[in-house]
């Protein structure tokens, strides 16, 4: 783990990549790195995240510089700008239910090749998926996703990489940090080692690459 | 009483001690208010809390606990968060007795 400023950590996700972003309506979103990848005009990226937030707002900020071109999220519903490119071709989006949706990003961070999940059966959801019985009962082959990148906020960080979780702050967070090649954490609050109890950490510190220096 | 009152305040009649539940947005939402202080409902708050309490007061709101619209909301005493995995986990497992919807 190193703990590195914010432009060198966006520094390092090429035009093209793929973003899991931690967060639920901006609540838990590391903002920070969303204004830096603003600011650098990183392009052309694929975002796994549960929404689109609001206009100014998270991953709202990507939305409003039109950063994204391909979004995989449970509602846009929130966001006039998202509905607006993807009507206009600007930005196709994958709408997945929620709770497909962290799963999907589960399995890919636990080395599953996908859940069995009965969300969606009887719907438009299934159309082109596997449905497998078991049981009796039908399930819909979900596969499992991964990203590039994952982008990470948390309430505490000690400088080993160990993450403890706030509030509704922890949404996507802990889930997405499982799935991504290189792991990003923004902390609220960096602390030293030992300070957060071994019971109290959340996700383990060799799952975090990079942790964002505080200003 | 207008109409949305009249249909949150039944809504509430249905309400139990132990129950866990889930309030959609809109009318759903209000049931909350008409609980009967003396019964121990969990209010699921489906980006990672059970215990949702009230709107806070003016200046009270904490920006990292929100509803899932992303509004400022309190947690009660005894209240718990947790990721999303789970959160979903409660609804599609089962776990949750009565879940609000609006039209």
């Amino acid at each position: 783990m190193k703990t590195i400023s914010v432009g060198e950590a966006v520094s390092m996700i090429p035009d093209g990549a793929s973003l899991m972003i931690g967060g639920f309506m901006g609540v838990g979103t590391p903002e920070r790195l969303m204004d830096e990848i603003v600011h650098q005009k990183k392009r052309n990226l694929t975002v796994i995240a549960n929404d689109t937030a609001k206009p100014g707002t998270g991953i709202g900020k990507l939305v409003s510089a039109k950063l994204i071109s391909k979004a995989i999220v449970s509602h846009i519903g929130l966001n006039p700008e998202t509905q607006q490119q993807m009507i206009a071709e600007e930005m196709s989006v994958e709408l997945v239910p929620q709770g497909t949706l962290i799963e999907r990003i589960r399995a890919g961070g636990y080395g599953l090749g996908g859940i069995l999940t009965p969300t969606g059966v009887g719907t438009v959801v299934e159309e082109g998926k596997r449905k497998i019985e078991v049981d009796g009962k039908e399930y819909l082959l979900e596969r499992p996703l991964r990203a590039d990148f994952a982008l990470v906020h948390t309430f505490l960080a000690d400088y080993l990489g160990n993450l403890a979780y706030a509030l509704t702050a922890r949404n996507f967070n802990p889930i997405v940090a499982m799935a991504g090649s290189t792991v990003i954490v923004v902390a609220e609050h960096i602390v030293p080692v030992g300070l957060i109890a071994p019971d109290h950490v959340v996700t383990p510190a060799p799952l975090v690459d990079y942790l964002v220096a505080n200003e | 009483m207008d109409a949305q009152t009249t249909i949150a305040k039944r809504i509430a009649r249905e309400l139990r001690s132990g129950m866990l539940v889930n309030l959609g947005i809109g009318i759903p939402t209000l049931v909350a208010n008409y609980v009967p202080s003396d019964l121990r409902v969990f209010f699921q708050s489906e980006n990672g809390l059970i215990g949702t309490g009230p709107i806070p007061e003016e200046g009270m709101a904490h920006p990292t606990l929100t509803d899932a619209g992303g509004r400022p909301v309190t947690a009660l005493p005894g209240a718990c968060t947790f990721d999303s995995a789970i959160s979903f986990g409660l609804i599609r497992g089962g776990h949750v007795d009565v879940t609000v919807l609006a039209g």
